[in-house]
């Protein structure tokens, strides 16, 4: 999976002179970020709420509007029997023979691709729908692709149950969801994505619901999968300290733009960004005796708003490095940092890090 | 692709299902619920026995309020259980095909036999009643009795003898006449001449109904009596002299002689050879049957209106068409609602747009005067009958869905914005699917609880234009009510006119109302009590 240059910007509603006018204002969600994940890796999307993790998945997934997505591409690499059937039946949207551009995608070929990547939603009370069965919610996917058999999909759908440690599946199938716990309806709504078996999975916060005791179990569920059928996970999460025990490779978004990529260790242990530092300190310690000192957090003030992104650099008014080192201030006002790769596979979007590397090499015109 | 369409259908199907049979098992755990599912299986099974009871043509019967069944009937009759409550009826009594009980040539035996001493045979009533007989029978005679006994202070409103002549073919229909003579023997002796009349064959094959004549006794009646009146005033009310005595020389008053009344009837065939009559009627070939009823003042289970309809087959009417008016409606407001609240709710955008504003513009027209506008166009369009109320209810439809609507797409918006069906939409399912697996099950509940609140609205609906003076020519209870109103049956104190249409209207909404409450207990649980 590759994503390019995504902006995802949503209109805000405004009164009848303003439309008339034109003037439209837009929440900028996602604001043109671009990583690839590789094929089998486990890729992390860290973030506070409201800095566009979710907007990434939810367009990754094609479940914003088309219209939405005011600029970059998805390119996805499905299967390759599906890969040959995508450009049977809409060959534009085959880039480089391997690659499916994902908003190109119509009808058929779309259907195809969402048999591919599957999703994970973050509230397992809310998705699955109350009124089905257990049977019929990990079904639906199979129905909906026309795949099997009843009998092959009832096998199917044992399998599936299986796979996440529902057993015996029998006692679960006709069980219907406000009978199961949250762990377990997480795991069901897993079993959903998994049926399918897609070659990329999404995970948009699938354990912050979860009560601390049985998100071990999700998540080693999620570790046996990785292990067993190698596919691509998409992890998205506010918890660095889980990112890191989960995924190979980190991203923190803020304000809809990635601010720091790198590997898990890597990024926890020499955080580049002010902003990723600020997130490690914030994991809560478990260790009684730092229980009750005085944590240093090093950020100020709220998220901003979305609408009205800060000039320059868009953590500027929260930045501590940027009070701290007068030499930069300048950089920070003026313009925005690109992802720079400022170490070996150790991308950051910081002035800071960026003109130590280059040691003012670079010049703002 | 089948398959699958198929597969959700069934599946929509068992959900129905599914969800029909718990409701009914939630819905009889509640008193109110209980009580209401008990009325409403009445009213089905009453129904099914009114359709399958009553004549296809009864609403084109019950418009013809001036022709038989009903003329046969008592009018303002009572019901006759009301003699339970000590209030004193005479009963109105059939004698359906009364049994020849003598038939003769009568001849004058020579000169001077006349009238002929075979006809004081055969009819003694003739020479002792008092009456102007303006025909002397002689040829061939049948004589019919039959008794009624009266026992009240009532006076029975009338009787009737029905006459219907059959005949092989190849029978001179035109040439052979009937006189029917009919007596009224009473207790006290007197025997009134009450009928006089020529029918031809022809005539008596489609069937004939006489009644009783005042003018042929009057004359003879003041005369017996000494009265100091006159033909009119005596004959103000025709009943009176027949079953009753004058109590003063005026005959402003009588009292009802009870005990014994004979009513004779003698058919006397003329026309043709006597012999040749007998000789048809011993063959067969000639038969008239005959029925004497005698109409007193109370009749069936629900009496009757002013015309002498019978109330109760009308009030049986009422309920299937009731039904009908009240399934039939709330199914179109609520499925109109419901496929257009979800198309608006799930699509947006400019269909949204059009079908809010429709909702806008039908939901502030005031609904009963639009409907009397249509009420009227409806009459002076020449519309009768079931074509009538179905525009009617057309109506009733056209400018009641908007409020479902609205809710229905409130519902779809929040339906629409649960995880679920995002995840659905991730999982590739189609819109259709989207909205009848995961939309339209939710909806189903409220979909009920509207259905049900609906039905009383259309059916009082119904009986409001009705009252108003909108004529669909249908007897439904409204219908029966207005007759009521326009009839001054509630001047009469005629109770048993107004009060079973009303008390079925009232007791079914009360069903469908308890019903509905019951559904929102299930529906809704902040409301339930246990």
């Amino acid at each position: 999976m590759k994503v390019e240059d995504l902006r995802v910007w949503f209109p805000v509603r405004k009164g009848i002179i303003d439309s008339l006018l034109g003037r439209m204002d837009y929440v900028r969600a996602v604001d043109g970020i671009s990583f690839d994940v590789e094929m089998g890796e486990t890729f992390c999307l860290v973030g506070e709420s409201g800095c566009g993790k979710t907007t990434t998945a939810r367009a990754m997934m094609i479940l914003v509007d088309r219209s939405d997505v005011k600029s970059g591409r998805i390119l996805f690499r499905p299967h390759e029997e599906v890969i040959e059937e995508i450009s049977r039946v809409q060959p534009n949207v085959v880039v480089d023979g391997e690659y499916v551009d994902v908003y190109k995608t119509r009808g058929r070929a779309e259907k195809l691709v969402r048999r591919e990547v599957q999703i994970i939603f973050q509230d397992p009370f809310g998705s699955i729908n109350p009124r089905m069965k257990i049977y019929d919610v990990v079904e639906e996917p199979l129905v909906v692709h026309g795949i099997g058999t009843r009998e092959e999909r009832v096998e199917a759908v044992a399998k599936a149950l299986e796979a996440v440690k529902l057993t015996p599946p029998e006692d679960f199938m006709a069980r219907y969801p406000h009978q199961l716990s949250g762990g377990q309806r997480q795991r069901v709504a897993i079993a959903r994505a998994l049926v399918l078996n897609p070659s990329m999975l999404l995970a948009d916060e699938p354990v912050s619901m979860l009560d601390v005791s049985i998100r071990a179990e999700v998540l080693e569920v999620f570790n046996e999968l990785k292990a067993k059928r190698g596919l691509s996970l998409i992890f998205i999460t506010h918890d660095i300290a889980l990112a890191r025990y989960i995924c190979d490779r980190i991203a923190v978004m803020y304000l809809g733009k990635i601010v720091e990529v790198a590997r898990a260790d890597e990024i926890v242990e020499k955080p580049l960004h002010p902003y990723t530092r600020a997130l490690i300190s914030a994991v809560p310690d478990v260790i009684p005796e730092n229980r009750l000192k005085l944590r240093h957090v090093p950020i100020k003030g709220e998220v901003p708003s979305a609408i009205r992104i800060p000039a320059g650099c868009r953590f500027r008014p929260r930045c501590v490095a940027y009070d701290e080192n007068e030499w930069v201030r300048g950089f920070c006002e003026r313009e925005e940092p690109g992802l720079v790769e400022v170490k070996r596979e150790h991308y950051a979007a910081c002035w800071i890090p960026i003109e130590r590397r280059f040691e003012g090499s670079l010049s703002i015109s | 692709m089948l398959e699958r369409r198929r597969e959700v259908r069934e599946g929509l199907i068992r959900y129905l299902a599914r969800s029909l049979r718990s409701n009914f098992k939630e819905v009889w755990a509640y008193n109110l619920g209980k009580m209401s599912m008990l009325i409403i299986g009445f009213m089905v099974l009453v129904s099914i026995y009114s359709l399958v009871s009553l004549p296809s043509d009864f609403p084109q019967m019950w418009k013809a309020s001036d022709r038989p069944p009903w003329t046969l009937n008592p009018k303002q009759g009572y019901p006759v259980w009301v003699k339970y409550l000590g209030i004193p009826v005479a009963e109105t009594v059939s004698y359906d095909n009364v049994r020849l009980q003598e038939a003769r040539i009568v001849t004058p035996r020579g000169p001077g036999d006349f009238p002929p001493r075979d006809l004081d045979r055969i009819v003694p009533e003739y020479g002792r009643s008092l009456g102007i007989k303006t025909l002397t029978p002689i040829g061939y005679i049948e004589v019919y009795r039959v008794s009624y006994t009266s026992t009240s202070s009532v006076f029975p409103q009338d009787v009737v003898v029905i006459l219907r002549a059959k005949a092989s073919e190849g029978v001179n229909l035109t040439s052979i006449s009937v006189v029917p003579m009919v007596f009224v023997t009473r207790p006290d002796g007197l025997v009134l001449y009450t009928f006089e009349g020529k029918y031809t064959l022809e005539r008596l094959v489609s069937g004939v109904e006489v009644k009783m004549r005042c003018d042929l006794f009057a004359t003879s009646y003041i005369r017996y009596y000494g009265l100091d009146a006159t033909v009119d005033s005596v004959c103000t009310l025709l009943n009176r002299p027949v079953f009753g005595e004058p109590l003063d020389v005026k005959a402003s008053d009588f009292k009802t002689v009870t005990g014994e009344y004979q009513i004779t009837l003698a058919l006397w065939y003329t026309g043709a050879d006597p012999r040749a009559v007998e000789r048809l009627i011993s063959n067969g070939d000639v038969s008239v049957s005959t029925s004497i009823r005698v109409i007193g003042n109370s009749y069936g289970l629900l009496g009757t209106d002013t015309k002498g309809r019978d109330l109760f087959q009308g009030l049986l009417f009422g309920f299937p068409v009731a039904l009908i008016i009240g399934f039939s409606v709330a199914f179109a407001i609520v499925a109109i609602g419901l496929v257009l609240g979800v198309i608006s709710g799930y699509f947006g955008g400019r269909v949204d747009e059009v079908i809010q504003r429709l909702v806008d513009v039908i939901v502030n027209i005031p609904l009963l005067p639009l409907l009397i506008l249509v009420g009227v166009a409806i009459q002076t369009g020449g519309w009768v009958g079931w074509p009538a109320l179905t525009i009617i209810m057309a109506v009733l439809v056209a400018f009641s869905w908007g409020g479902t609507t609205i809710i229905v797409r409130s519902i779809t918006l929040s339906i629409k914005a649960e995880p679920y069906v995002e995840a659905a939409k991730a999982l590739g399912a189609s819109t259709w699917r989207i909205v009848f697996r995961h939309i339209i099950p939710q909806i189903i509940p409220y979909a009920t609880a509207v259905l049900v609140f609906s039905v009383p609205g259309a059916i009082i609906a119904e009986a409001s234009l009705s009252v108003l003076g909108i004529d669909h020519g249908l007897p439904t209870w409204g219908r029966i009510l207005a007759d009521a109103q326009a009839e001054r049956g509630v001047a009469y104190k005629m109770w048993w006119w107004v009060l079973p249409p009303g008390l079925m209207l009232g007791l079914f909404s009360f069903a469908f109302v308890a019903l509905g409450f019951t559904l929102e207990t299930i529906v809704e649980p902040r409301l339930r009590r246990r």
